[in-house]
């Protein structure tokens, strides 16, 4: 197993979910208007496509109703997949407290990434108000028609996506080994990101000369392929294929976290320490 | 005959943003990345427009020709506010919450000059240069006649809501002398701003009293492009210089109740 992750949730983590929930706590302003933020380019995409429907019923395969749903969805999706992991690595191994975590009787990086679920957790109490009013406000458009396995497989992709996310992340993170201006790179991967996983547009509305490639990279399986499932997009030999595809991702990104965090480590000298 | 204090303080701002472009490359790598987000995050959008008039001709009235202008537009607003103001502006809030803005205040200079230009950003101006790169292609594609009126008209009302905006983002900032931690205010204040990316039009019912009236959005990409478009009413020339006016008024009178409510980080 991968063993900066937590392989039993025993004491250590238990005492370390407990800090991270306080701290994730600690400035609750802060986190509403993060909350806030998070809702608006959603709600941009969703104004923008609202203004090309007009009178018509579908555009590019999706209905009205179903292209709203689709940026509520991954919208929603991202406080359990997505996050800002790769930062917090290089913070910790650029401030040095990295060493301390190393001596810690936990997987080296569970303060970032359990701390991330834990803001995420939180940030998705303070969220579910503020989509209640979106749903409300797009009550006669949203389009959701759910079956149990159709729950289940989008359960399943979603936790899949989530852990594709965080070895992405990690990957990302521990560039900070090799060198200490990681701003604008992660936020460069950011905007790959973004294009790449479905979250600017449903990605079949690309055209094929650039959905290809798209196709080919590992972001469409973190947000793009688990809405897919949850909206019904996908057929059962698409859906089984997609899933294999994640299982692929998921066994390959492992192993180049794991090889690149052994190679970071070796060379790694804390500063100020 | 430029007044002396004008001069004065002209002098003090290009020698802070000449210091300030020395710090910016030293990392020359950094810089160069900086410059590529930039611009990667402008294709991005590009991107977005893209597949939507893949599947429309207009999004509210709007053109494709007609939404570079309106979203080039909006990048300039944005650029020119962020090269002056971002990089010192942003840091208010870290100032009150350290009390280094006590150091700021015993200087024998303009605490608000010091605390909007000391520094400059040359990847907002990048961002600038773009966002007019857009503009002028979005006029030379949709072959609209642009007379020289229209072109000073564009220019007052850049500058309206350049004005209207630096406002906005500061009385924001400036809540952090009574709340601790605002920073995320500025991604809040960023993100509200990006929805100015879409025409004023586009926005129905609720949405629209937020971002049209409550927030005055508009004046920062649709009124100006709307110069260029043909999109233009009379009450633009008056809506985007009362507005650049009542914010001016407004920040100034939260910055004198912010500077009397302050105590230091000790207080």
């Amino acid at each position: 197993m991968i063993d900066w992750l937590p392989r039993r949730a025993n004491g250590p983590y238990r005492a370390l979910f407990r800090t991270c929930l306080a701290e994730s706590m600690t400035y609750r302003t802060t986190n509403l208007i993060w909350v806030v933020q998070g809702v608006l380019p959603p709600l941009f995409a969703i104004v923008a496509w609202l203004a090309i429907y007009g009178g018509r019923e579908t555009v590019g395969g999706f209905t009205r109703g179903e292209m709203i749903t689709y940026y509520l969805v991954i919208a929603f999706a991202w406080y359990v997949i997505g996050g800002r992991i790769n930062f917090q690595i290089a913070r910790a191994i650029k401030d040095g407290s990295l060493a301390h975590q190393l001596l810690k009787p936990y997987a080296a990086l569970a303060p970032q990434v359990l701390g991330e679920q834990c803001w995420k957790l939180i940030n998705l109490v303070l969220a579910l108000p503020l989509y209640l009013v979106l749903v409300i406000y797009f009550r006669h458009d949203l389009h959701l028609a759910l079956s149990a396995p159709r729950v289940a497989l989008a359960a399943i992709s979603t936790l899949a996506g989530a852990a594709i996310f965080i070895e992405l992340e990690i990957i990302l993170g521990v560039v900070a080994f090799w060198t200490t201006n990681t701003g604008n790179l992660f936020e460069i991967y950011d905007l790959l990101l973004i294009l790449a996983s479905g979250e600017l547009v449903p990605l079949s509305l690309f055209p094929n000369w650039l959905l290809g490639p798209l196709n080919l990279l590992p972001f469409r399986y973190t947000f793009s392929f688990p809405v897919e499932v949850f909206l019904g997009k996908l057929d059962p030999g698409q859906t089984a294929l997609g899933l294999l595809g994640q299982g692929g991702w998921l066994v390959g990104l492992g192993a180049l976290a794991r090889v690149l965090w052994a190679r970071g480590l070796r060379r790694y000298s804390a500063v100020g320490m | 005959m430029i007044p002396l204090v004008l001069r004065r303080y002209a002098r003090l701002w290009i020698y802070l943003a000449r210091r300030s472009l020395m710090t910016q490359v030293t990392y020359r790598g950094d810089f160069f990345l900086g410059l590529a987000r930039n611009a990667a995050t402008v294709a991005l959008i590009l991107v977005f427009y893209s597949v939507l008039f893949l599947r429309t001709s207009s999004i509210a009235g709007w053109n494709l020709s007609a939404l570079l202008i309106l979203y080039g537009s909006f990048r300039l607003v944005r650029g020119i506010l962020y090269f002056f103001a971002e990089d010192t502006i942003t840091a208010i809030p870290e100032a009150v919450r350290r009390g280094e803005l006590d150091f700021i205040l015993f200087k024998p200079v303009n605490a608000r000059f010091l605390l909007t230009c000391a520094q400059v950003n040359l990847g907002a101006a990048l961002n600038a240069a773009i966002g007019l790169g857009l503009v002028i292609y979005g006029v030379r594609t949709g072959h609209t006649a642009i007379t020289a009126g229209a072109v000073a008209g564009y220019a007052a009302l850049i500058a309206c809501a350049v004005i209207t905006f630096y406002n906005l983002l500061f009385m924001v900032m400036t809540l952090s002398f009574w709340v601790v931690k605002v920073d995320g205010l500025r991604y809040l204040f960023e993100e509200v701003m990006n929805m100015a990316g879409l025409p004023s039009g586009a926005y129905r019912g609720a949405l629209r009293v937020l971002f049209s009236y409550l927030l005055p959005l508009g004046v920062a990409a649709t009124i100006p492009a709307g110069v260029l478009t043909g999109h233009a009413t009379p009450g633009f020339y008056l809506y985007a210089p009362i507005c650049a006016l009542v914010s001016s008024l407004a920040s100034t009178w939260l910055w004198r109740r912010a500077l009397a409510a302050y105590t230091s980080a000790g207080g």
